[in-house]
């Protein structure tokens, strides 16, 4: 603080621009220094009167300074006894001794700092405001408490280095400053040992990560910050992404992030990634997506696979290249039919196409694709999968037509054979007719053997027709009252139960979607076979359904002679037969037929039995 | 018994059918004689050289002449020969007779097998001759 430089005797009435008495040019010019200057300086005698006051400090006591003008301190001013003021110039004034403090003004948002100086007549005081200073101070004090805080909690690492740069003043090393409580964490050291080590002892045997040192060369070259996106670090075994921050005073930051995590939920996405192209590689299912223009933006390979050569497909007009015919009509596959092009348009659609590869081979194709939106709704695209299913196809064609042919087969064979046997049975009746009493007991024998044997040839053939005829014949599918049917049944098999003294209950039956006059064989068929095969008891036969998931199930119940189980899958071969025709008549076709219907209604027929104890069957039919 | 003389028309490749229709004929008890064809040809000049007849039976299994070629020679001539003509098939298979159905063939008679379907035929070539207003059929 400045102190006065010039001594003025003690005057009375010297107050400021009070008495303008001048006291010498010397103590003018001061008066006019003292008037003009910011800080507040008065001056008190022994008995603590004012004898100076300048007008700075008449406005901080908020007064007009001829109130002064005789009075003491503690008349003017009685709010500072009991104040540091009072106590530091009764020191000065009592025992001499000079004092310098800060006080707060009147006026609670200024500050003051005081200087009290005692003089051979009394004391001076000199009062300057700080308040600036002050506040400057405190902002100070705030922001480096703020960004303590902040440095410290942060959730990263910061430390603070100094180069330290070899005799060609490259960097070779640098030494910590500072570092937060996460450094203090992640390397598990005080900050008192870190504050002053190298980097080089923190990394010991390991030496300084190259990514590190070559990182720090260069922002120092540069002078602009550098970041290493992630970098494994030795000492820690942690991934982390590093920036390098330079300062102008030669030190430096770094942030230091822990990206461990990341680079391992990165890496496991890499492989689900890879996995997944693995599968898609792998598969013979060509799939991938298209642009808004139908071209093929991304796709599997399989495509290629499949047409025997490369597509490049840039919209849909590219389509054409695909030789593909409709199977049913023959016609050509327009580009624009294609479901990857009706995706653009919003429709999913499925279709199978013939085909015609690069290398000329045919084929078919199961080809799916469906619209691609964006979160607006509206379409960018298309998803599409093409299958490769020429063999497939061709099996099924193979199939088909094996099929056709054995019933072909079937038919010509019941139809041609039933010549032949009209003429042997025709004239083996007629000779018996005829000539029956001239041949001799012997003749008429065999020839009655020969006509037997035509005639169950004659069932033979009849039933094969049958067998053939179910596939191609048929009045179709219809609704079928089933209490109808099965009341045919009963009267086609009227005299068989009666003779057998047989009896049949009925529950009430569904009306289901079949081709009734197969229903009705398939019915006829177990219900005679049930009275055929009784046992001693008078046949009782139970016919009831059940509902079961999408289909009904039929339960034909007989106490009849049983089966064994191990004819489960033979009982239903054509012209299988358990027992000889003397016996029990019959081809042994019924069942097969009754299979072949139940199937060709999607459902399955089998039986439950016990040699002895009766026979239940089973069978379901879709509906 | 009329003392009428029936004459009956057969188109027929098997000689063995041709004898079972001539016992059946020989057991409707009516006089009658049989006009044996093989083919189609050979019949149709029958007609052209004016052979007459009371009934015409038709096997459309002939070697050498398509279903439907004898299928429209039964329909021409149904209209210039005052007879009925009858398809006479082996099949018994209820898609073949829909398919004469189809093909416009109003009449058909089944090929009998064994004496008692023949009796029956029998009996239904007998009402054919006796009335010609009686359709076939194959029972």
């Amino acid at each position: 603080m400045a102190s006065p430089t010039v001594r003025w005797r003690p005057i009375e009435h010297r107050v400021a621009g009070v008495t303008g008495k001048m006291m010498g040019k010397c103590i003018g010019l001061s008066d006019q220094i003292l008037e003009r200057i910011d800080d507040g300086i008065f001056v008190l005698d022994r008995d603590w009167r004012f004898i100076y006051l300048n007008k700075r400090a008449a406005s901080i006591f908020g007064k007009d300074p001829r109130d002064f003008l005789g009075k003491t301190i503690w008349e003017t001013n009685p709010e500072l006894l009991g104040t540091p003021m009072e106590a530091a110039c009764r020191s000065a004034m009592e025992r001499g001794e000079a004092s310098n403090f800060e006080m707060k003004g009147a006026d609670a948002d200024i500050w003051f700092e005081i200087a009290v100086t005692p003089m051979s007549s009394g004391i001076m005081v000199h009062g300057r405001d700080i308040t600036e200073r002050h506040e400057e101070v405190r902002a100070l004090r705030e922001r480096e408490t703020r960004y303590r805080g902040l440095f410290e909690n942060l959730h990263e690492g910061v430390s603070v280095s100094r180069y330290i740069l070899d005799e060609w003043g490259e960097v070779t090393d640098w030494e910590l400053i500072d570092a937060n409580t996460w450094i203090e964490r992640l390397l598990e050291r005080r900050r008192c040992s870190l504050i002053g080590m190298r980097v080089s002892q923190l990394y010991g045997d390991h030496g300084i990560p190259d990514a590190l040192l070559s990182a720090v060369r260069e922002m120092r070259r540069t002078n602009s910050s550098v970041s290493i996106e992630s970098y494994r670090d030795p000492l820690v075994d942690k991934d982390f992404h590093v920036s390098f921050l330079p300062q102008s005073d030669g030190s430096f930051y770094v942030l230091t992030i822990d990206v461990t995590r990341l680079k391992n939920a990165q890496s496991r996405a890499e492989e689900d990634r890879a996995r997944l192209q693995a599968i898609l590689d792998s598969t013979p299912v060509a799939m991938g997506i298209t642009d808004i223009n139908g071209g093929v933006l991304l796709d599997n390979g399989a495509l290629s696979k499949i047409w025997c050569g490369d597509l490049s497909l840039k919209n849909v007009r590219d389509y054409s290249k695909c030789r593909a015919w409709w199977p049913e009509s023959g016609e050509p596959v327009r580009p624009e039919e294609w479901p990857a092009a009706q995706a653009l348009k919003g429709r999913t659609s499925t279709e199978t196409f013939d085909i015609e590869k690069f290398d000329g081979t045919r084929g078919a194709l199961i080809v799916s694709a469906s619209p691609i939106r964006d979160q607006g709704g509206a379409i960018i695209g298309a998803a599409w999968t093409v299958q490769d299913v020429s063999d497939i196809k061709r099996t099924e064609e193979e199939l088909k037509r094996s099929n056709a042919d054995l019933q072909q087969y079937a038919y010509v064979a019941s139809h041609d054979l039933q010549e032949p046997l009209r003429m042997v049975m025709g004239h083996l009746e007629l000779l018996m007719k005829r000539h029956g009493d001239d041949i001799g007991p012997d003749a008429a024998d065999y020839i009655s053997s020969a006509i037997e044997g035509a005639k169950r040839m004659r069932h033979l053939i009849d039933d094969l027709l049958a067998y053939s005829r179910i596939e191609s014949k048929g009045e179709g599918m219809t609704l079928v009252d089933l209490n109808e049917v099965v009341s045919n049944a009963l009267s086609n098999l009227q005299a068989s139960i009666e003779e057998a003294g047989g009896q049949v209950d009925i529950e009430p039956l569904p009306t289901v979607h079949a081709d009734g006059a197969q229903m009705l064989q398939v019915f006829q068929n177990i219900i005679g076979n049930a009275i055929k095969f009784r046992g001693q008891d008078p046949p009782r036969v139970t016919v009831s359904v059940r509902r079961r998931s999408g289909s009904w199930l039929f339960c034909v119940k007989d106490n009849g002679i049983g089966i064994d189980l191990k004819h489960q899958d033979d009982l239903f071969k054509m012209f299988h037969r358990l027992h000889g025709s003397d016996k029990y008549p019959g081809t042994g076709i019924g069942l097969a037929i009754s299979k072949k219907i139940v199937e060709r209604h999607g459902g399955r027929i089998w039986f439950e039995s016990q040699p002895g104890k009766g026979t239940t069957f089973f069978f379901t039919v879709r509906g | 018994m009329d003392g009428r003389r029936y004459s009956i028309v057969l188109v027929e490749d098997n000689e063995g059918d041709t004898r079972l229709v001539d016992e059946m004929l020989v057991d409707t008890g009516l006089e009658h004689d049989l006009y044996w064809f093989k083919d189609a040809p050979s019949f149709e000049r029958f007609f052209s050289e004016g052979g007459r007849a009371d009934l015409v039976l038709i096997d459309l299994n002939v070697p050498g002449t398509s279903v439907h070629d004898l299928i429209s020679t039964i329909k021409r001539r149904a209209g210039e020969v005052d007879a009925p003509i009858v398809a006479y098939t082996g099949s018994s298979s209820p898609e073949d007779m829909v398919r004469l159905r189809e093909e416009g063939v109003e009449r058909y008679l089944v090929k009998p097998m064994g004496l008692e379907e023949m009796e029956k035929t029998s009996a239904v070539l007998r009402e054919l001759l006796l009335d010609e207003k009686v359709t076939a059929d194959r029972s």
